[in-house]
């Protein structure tokens, strides 16, 4: 996820870099991030605290992310994570 | 004899109907693939475009028709060799005229027909919606008839003003469909979201109230940082939630309807009886009149 996509990154002119996410394809578990761009070092702390503990990226989107902030960017890579994990999967049923 | 219905508690990807037909005939494969597929299948307001459109609606909008035939293809595609009802959200364009409209429909996969098109009537333009900017409301609140019985959709906010079922309810409506997007707010609802909960309870207070079973299909997913609440559930006659899903959750309802039930819970619980004697009087007293 490119920080020139990001709303607030585009309002304060920082631009430059990506958030990436890595997650399990069995459970969603967050495996790992990495930041590159502007205040990368105090973003990944959200990261430290999801992985110690064991968030999957299900959790991940379920946490208010105040708009706009630069932090919003993580819900990005962990939207698609669970667009994408769901989409390898028939719908649940609840009946 | 029961009535066996499913809720997609459906995630469009905004704005790309052809990937999000693509998934709904995934759906419909799955339904057809179990032992008993459903008779009715809902999804929620503006499921196959997205909710969030503001102008682009003007781009994403369809005839009753052209969209039910969309449904019917992909209902075909799927493998659908018998009829399934559906109901469906979308983006109506009527002449030049936009709506947001939802349909109900049955799909034969050699062609729709439509038994009813509501128009929303509230449309929402505060906070952080937009709709009376890009569309027109309906001016019409009509109940129809359906294999289960005679019904009525609401959509969104139509439902949160009580006069709506009320007068579905009093026109004749057994069953009141709502498909709805609505973005998820408030942290206070007792493990639920606070719009969920709101929902829950106004469903659960309406069928109670009119004796109605009511189909409550929430839209899920993110849509330019708004989180659609999905929170689907269907509530028996006497106000009890039969099946519920999470916030969120992109999954499948399903439970089955007993008509007979309406009946017994308005045998138990005659409100509507009472409101229908009551009411002459309370429309002589109504404020203009």
């Amino acid at each position: 996820m490119p920080f020139d996509d990001h709303g607030k990154a585009i309002a304060i002119g920082k631009t430059k870099g990506f958030v990436k996410m890595m997650a399990s394809p069995d459970d969603g578990r967050i495996l790992g991030a990495a930041i590159l761009g502007p205040d990368a070092s105090d973003l990944i702390h959200e990261m430290i605290v999801a992985i110690h503990f064991r968030a999957t990226v299900f959790d991940f989107v379920k946490i208010p992310h105040l708009h706009p902030t630069m932090a919003e960017i993580l819900t990005y890579p962990a939207e698609e994570l669970v667009e994408k994990i769901t989409a390898a999967r028939p719908l649940a049923v609840a009946r | 004899m029961s009535f066996d219905v499913a809720v997609v508690q459906f995630k469009p990807r905004k704005g790309d109907i052809e990937a999000n037909l693509a998934a709904l005939t995934a759906i419909f494969a799955q339904l057809l693939d179990g032992p008993a597929p459903p008779q009715l299948v809902v999804l929620p307001e503006a499921a196959l475009t997205g909710y969030f459109l503001e102008g682009g609606v003007y781009e994403q909008s369809f005839g009753a028709e052209a969209f039910a035939a969309r449904l019917d293809a992909a209902w075909r595609a799927a493998g659908g060799t018998r009829p399934v009802d559906v109901v469906c959200g979308f983006y109506e364009n009527l002449d030049g005229t936009y709506y947001n409209s939802a349909l109900y429909a049955t799909l034969t996969g050699a062609g729709a027909r439509i038994a009813h098109v509501h128009r929303k009537m509230f449309l929402p333009t505060y906070g952080v919606f937009d709709e009376a900017r890009f569309l027109s409301r309906g001016r019409h609140l009509g109940v129809f008839p359906t294999p289960f019985g005679t019904a009525a959709i609401l959509i969104c906010e139509d439902a949160w003003h009580a006069i709506m079922p009320t007068i579905a309810a009093l026109k004749g409506a057994r069953l009141i469909v709502i498909p709805s997007a609505s973005p998820g707010r408030g942290l206070g609802g007792g493990g639920m979201l606070e719009s969920v909960e709101r929902w829950r309870t106004l469903a659960q207070m309406t069928a109670s109230e009119h004796g109605v079973y009511v189909v409550y299909a929430g839209l899920t997913g993110f849509e330019g940082g708004k989180g659609m609440s999905g929170g689907s559930c269907i509530v028996s006659p006497r106000g009890e939630v039969l099946e519920a899903l999470d916030e969120l959750a992109v999954a499948i309802l399903r439970a089955s309807l007993d008509p007979a039930e309406v009946d017994l819970a308005r045998a138990a619980l005659p409100l509507l009886g009472d409101l229908a004697a009551v009411l002459p009087d309370l429309w002589a007293d109504a404020p203009g009149r």
